[in-house]
């Protein structure tokens, strides 16, 4: 009996910390309850009315929108959340989202869904900018506030989210990258025109610069759609890739310490919509232009999958099925399983790469908006808007998925950071 | 025991509440997630149960036992959000949700507890994982002590046949 009553606690014990409660869970509910009256006897009726019409309306809402398995915003708000959760604490993976109730608040949540911590900008991030995150959270970069959405004036912020000293530097960088190792970042420019590709320390000027040999008609066509699509230090090796409407989509596999080309692939015009790449720079996806719903013209017949060491095909999908990203250990990938476009409710799901087995799975009633990578697992942190919310910044719900397809999600709603 | 004249007296405070129900809102919502699987509808059931206990706290006569009295009401609230739920029969369904059992030597545990009817489930979680006695066991089910020993034993005989009552 000892050892099945181990068992048991074991088993449970998985379950529950999948679904930890909701942080304030004390204080909320027993505010909340105690604002309840304790006898209202006279309301009863006016309150089984209330009931009733309630009732009504739910029917309604969820014969029209929720007959399938689908997260939704109204279904993500039993707990409210925001605030001040203090200092986020030190070595702990988290990712960040916008506090709605506190402008230039950013709130850090674990990879249980529990919020860690709170950073406080002294601006809030207006339309044009955006903050993008370090891997595990530890760091951020801010754009100048009305940039022209590039890099150039970019400010640096600390694990808690205080500015770092700058480093003045003549670079005008194309592109920048947080590194897998979350206290880099790649960098690209072309000021002596010749693309090169960096390292650098958040706040210092990019150390190692090296040359790579990027077709010339890139930088000839005009066109400048070249981007890092990973950046892996650990690995020696970064992902760039050109992909633009009308022109052919290319890919380079460099290596980091000397900028020569490992691997260069190129793709008919028009035939892919974009290209993924793992936060390892080992796995790429090449999107089929019909993931994004494009049926104007050819597309590639299948979403595949390759290695960039040496560009073997690991499996293909669909071509309505595209990938959005990799799970940080290559197990898992994050596709969206109908067209990614905007204004359109998004099915998505995740599958075993090794195996093709679909673990997890939604048919929702919202939008996609963008995901989080867990740094050392096979996690991803799902964030959804409402259709109708095309803003720069839009509120967004969180929907956690992981291997096996175990999914959870903080309660409550955010803004896109 | 404490006195109890706090939760019998007609102006209950929240500060009462909160001594008396607040240390036990955690084991609330496990006791609802074991029972619902649902994280949303686990907190839902909870803040719905603390309503109920609100409202009912004059019925609480003894402050020891409010652990197992706010239990009972999550448990009863539970099965009213299962009965609530004529909306399942059109969902999808839905992929596994346990992470695969790769650290046991009996990996099929975790999926035959997920298959257990929800009051067995409740009976093995309260005993086994919250550790409460059977007395507590026996108040949260409705039933005796003696009662909740057979319950637990019954749900723990369906997960291993072999098991002998000790």
């Amino acid at each position: 009996m000892d050892d099945l009553r181990a068992e048991i606690r074991a088993a449970f014990e998985r379950e529950q910390a999948a679904h930890p409660p909701a942080m304030g869970l004390r204080p909320v509910v027993v505010r909340s309850a105690v604002s309840q009256p304790r006898r209202q006897t006279s309301l009863h009726w006016l309150a089984v009315v209330a009931a009733l019409v309630l009732g009504v309306l739910v029917v309604v809402s969820l014969m029209s929108s929720r007959l399938v398995n689908g997260p939704s915003p109204a279904h993500k708000q039993p707990i409210p959340i925001g605030g001040d959760y203090g200092p986020p604490p030190a070595g702990w993976p988290l990712f960040y989202v916008g506090d709605p109730k506190h402008p230039g608040w950013y709130i850090g949540f674990d990879w249980n869904g529990a919020p860690r911590g709170t950073i406080k900008l002294a601006q809030p991030v207006d339309d044009t900018t955006f903050l993008f995150q370090a891997p595990d959270g530890s760091g951020f970069g801010l754009p100048p506030a009305g940039g022209k959405g590039g890099y150039d004036g970019t400010q640096f912020l600390d694990r808690l989210g205080r500015p770092l000293a700058q480093t003045s530097s003549s670079i005008h960088f194309h592109d920048l990258m947080w590194a897998g190792d979350s206290s880099r970042l790649c960098t690209l420019d072309f000021d002596t025109r010749a693309w090169r590709v960096g390292l650098m320390t958040p706040g210092s000027a990019p150390a190692s610069l090296h040359t790579v040999a990027i077709d010339d008609f890139v930088s000839q066509s005009g066109v400048i759609a070249i981007r890092f699509a990973a950046c892996s230090p650990g690995n020696d090796r970064a992902v760039l890739t050109y992909s633009v409407f009308q022109y052919p989509t290319i890919v380079w596999v460099v290596r980091l310490s000397d900028g020569k080309i490992l691997l260069r692939e190129e793709h008919d015009r028009n035939q892919l919509a974009d290209l993924v790449v793992s936060r390892d720079g080992s796995l790429i996806a090449e999107n089929s232009n019909r993931s994004t719903g494009y049926i104007g013209g050819p597309s590639a017949a299948k979403t595949i999958i390759r290695r960039t060491s040496d560009g073997s095909v690991v499996t293909s999908l669909e071509p309505t099925i595209g990938v959005r990203g990799f799970s940080a250990d290559d197990s898992l990938m994050l596709v969206t399983t109908s067209p990614w476009a905007s204004g359109v409710k998004t099915n998505m799901a995740a599958i075993e790469v090794a195996t093709g087995k679909v673990v997890w799975h939604t048919e929702a009633a919202d939008e996609f908006s963008g995901f989080f990578t867990e740094p050392l697992g096979a996690g991803f942190a799902i964030m959804f808007k409402s259709i109708y919310d095309q803003a720069p910044h839009p509120t967004v719900f969180i929907v956690m998925v992981f291997t096996g397809g175990a999914s959870h999600g903080p309660p409550g709603t955010f803004l896109h950071p | 025991m404490q006195d109890a004249a706090v939760v019998t007296a007609d102006g209950a405070h929240a500060a009462d509440f909160d001594v008396l129900v607040g240390p036990h809102l955690e084991a609330g919502y496990r006791t609802a997630l074991a029972i619902l699987r649902d994280p949303d509808e686990a907190h839902d059931a909870v803040q719905e149960a603390a309503f109920k206990a609100w409202r009912r706290i004059r019925q609480l006569r003894d402050v020891d036992s409010a652990r197992a009295w706010f239990l009972a009401i999550v448990a009863n609230q539970c099965r009213s959000t299962r009965r609530g739920r004529w909306w399942s029969v059109v969902r999808l369904p839905k992929v596994e949700r346990e992470a695969p059992d790769i650290e046991t030597e009996r990996p099929d545990i975790g999926r035959a507890l997920a298959r257990l009817p929800s009051d067995d489930r409740l009976a093995l979680f309260l005993h086994f994982y919250l550790d409460l006695p059977l007395e507590e066991v026996g108040a949260v089910l409705g039933v005796s002590a003696a009662g909740a020993k057979t319950r637990v034993y019954r749900a723990a005989k369906k997960l291993r046949p072999d098991l002998e009552m000790s």
